[in-house]
């Protein structure tokens, strides 16, 4: 036979070792998150979840089991500095789906996670990140302080600044990575993170957007500053080990 | 308490734990709290040692959020108002309006306590249950071989990454670079650089790891492996559980017609 076969590789001990040492490694950054920057008057929520920087990456480079690494260290979290205690295992679906929606827009998209792959104008394009960030937070308020003008206002700058980063820089991963790894990522854990301790009577339903908003900017600094460029830099190198998870599980 | 089967453990703090959420009346939640207090000390842990002093104040301040949360944010009326006012409005549409009452009170306290029965159950299991123990007791109980490694990897991964975050901040810090003393954006690049080198490392650990267990020939679907440790489960463990799932149910039934559980008991000797 001269022409080379694709080999299915099946979930191994390496995807199971590395879901374990990935939670022991984002619950310990979970943890210290929490007792650096709290935010009040939501227990377990923190202002800067450094955490919430290594779940995007994981879930691009570990496939599904990135994304249960990120749920069962916010388990661990929820056990060690939470009140919450049972309630973590629903509570920790938030950190799950802070990994899921990239994972799910990569995979069905199928585009490569390598984002810094071919990287062009890479300090203009972080300078219009910086501001897309900015310009999202003012977002989150106009929507929790029920403003129409000024959210349609900022809708439009962002969709400008989206397209403005294609522009410098024409590649499908880092606009995927922005829309779902970024923003996608840090509203869908931070709609799920606030409503469940509200639904199980642990604060109140009218400072759902307090919480919101300040889990939202959170995540949204962390996975712009620190997710991106581990992103950047690390993925072409994981990429080449065996580690790496091409699909959803193996 | 140290013959109880960990999984009759886990059993006592996740049923109490929704117990304590259901419970209608705060008076049973406060026996429920003393109850925990009960467990703990049967455990002989020195809770009150300088170490879980820092724990359980730590606690209690963070507790204190819920309490203001419930005591500002909800708008419970009651028969007494004690204070009320508008503190922002914004374009008639978004207020935020304190009022407090004898209700909102109650509801603040009612669910500060049961945050803190809850806190102390978690004490409890992590007092009582030594990883050890937690994966020996799955195992006995079947849980897959798999399973059980991998929780013990991850608690053996916990400590690990604590251990290298600080060698990697030192290693840093030998070579000058500042932590402590810097501007934010300074302190953002020096986290990157310690999580990079924490990521590296972890793939470093997850193939030595892998291929450790993968040359011992441990496979991943084994049913008749068998282990060292065995902890049976025994009929004062089946009983506990039974009573605690009892103990559920009427809890359930309690918080629909909205009684309380001591009062009930009371009711059964009058």
């Amino acid at each position: 036979m001269s022409e080379m076969e694709e080999v299915k590789v099946g979930v191994t001990w390496q995807h199971l070792v590395a879901t374990a040492l990935a939670t022991g490694a984002a619950a310990l950054l979970a943890i210290y998150a929490v007792i650096i920057a709290p935010v009040a008057p939501f227990p377990g929520v923190s202002g800067l979840y450094l955490a919430a920087a290594i779940y995007v990456p994981l879930s691009l480079w570990l496939g599904l089991w990135g994304c249960i690494a990120g749920y069962f260290s916010c388990v661990i979290l929820g056990f060690v500095s939470t009140p919450f205690g049972a309630v973590s295992l629903i509570w920790s679906l938030a950190d799950f789906v802070e990994g899921l929606i990239p994972l799910v827009a990569f995979r069905l998209m199928k585009a490569d996670v390598d984002i810094g792959k071919d990287l062009q104008r890479k300090k203009e394009l972080y300078i219009l990140l910086a501001v897309l960030v900015v310009n999202l937070i003012i977002a989150s308020f106009a929507t929790a302080l029920n403003i129409p003008i000024l959210w349609l206002i900022n809708l439009i700058i962002a969709i400008i600044l989206i397209i403005g980063m294609y522009i410098l820089n024409p590649s499908k991963s880092w606009l995927l990575y922005v829309i779902f790894g970024i923003f996608g990522a840090a509203i869908g854990s931070a709609l799920i993170g606030i409503a469940v301790p509200i639904a199980f009577g642990f604060g109140s339903w009218d400072a759902f957007w307090v919480g919101v908003i300040g889990w939202f900017a959170g995540d949204l600094i962390v996975l712009s500053a620190i997710a991106t460029p581990m992103m950047v830099y690390l993925t072409g190198r994981i990429k080449q080990t065996s580690v790496y998870v091409e699909n959803w599980f193996s | 308490m140290t013959r109880l089967h960990p999984v009759t453990k886990l059993a006592l703090v996740f049923i109490l734990s929704i117990i304590s959420l259901i419970l209608p009346n705060i008076l049973d939640v406060i026996y429920l709290l003393l109850f925990d207090f009960i467990l703990i000390i049967l455990t002989k842990v020195p809770i009150f040692s300088k170490g879980f002093r820092k724990v359980i104040i730590g606690f209690l301040l963070a507790n204190v959020s819920i309490f203001i949360a419930w005591f500002f944010f909800s708008q419970e009326e009651g028969n007494i108002t004690f204070f009320e006012t508008t503190i922002v409005l914004i374009r008639n549409k978004w207020e935020w309006h304190i009022l407090i009452s004898d209700q909102t009170v109650y509801k603040a306290a009612s669910i500060s306590l049961r945050a803190i029965t809850m806190f102390f159950l978690m004490l409890f299991m992590f007092v009582a249950i030594s990883d050890r123990d937690l994966i020996h007791g799955l195992r006995s109980v079947k849980v897959p071989f798999a399973i059980c490694l991998i929780i013990s990897m991850t608690f053996r991964g916990l400590s690990m990454f604590q251990q290298e975050y600080f060698i990697i901040k030192e290693a840093m810090m030998t070579r000058g670079v500042e932590f402590d003393k810097t501007s934010i954006p300074k302190k953002i690049k020096n986290f990157i650089s310690i999580f990079i080198a924490l990521i590296i490392l972890m793939f470093k650990r997850t193939e030595e790891m892998s291929a450790s267990i993968e040359a011992r020939g441990i496979p991943m679907r084994s049913k008749n492996r068998t282990v060292y440790h065995y902890y049976p489960m025994k009929k004062k463990d089946f009983f506990i559980i039974f009573l605690l799932l009892a103990f559920l149910v009427y809890s359930i039934y309690l918080n629909i017609v909205k009684g309380s559980f001591l009062f009930s008991i009371i009711g059964l000797f009058l």
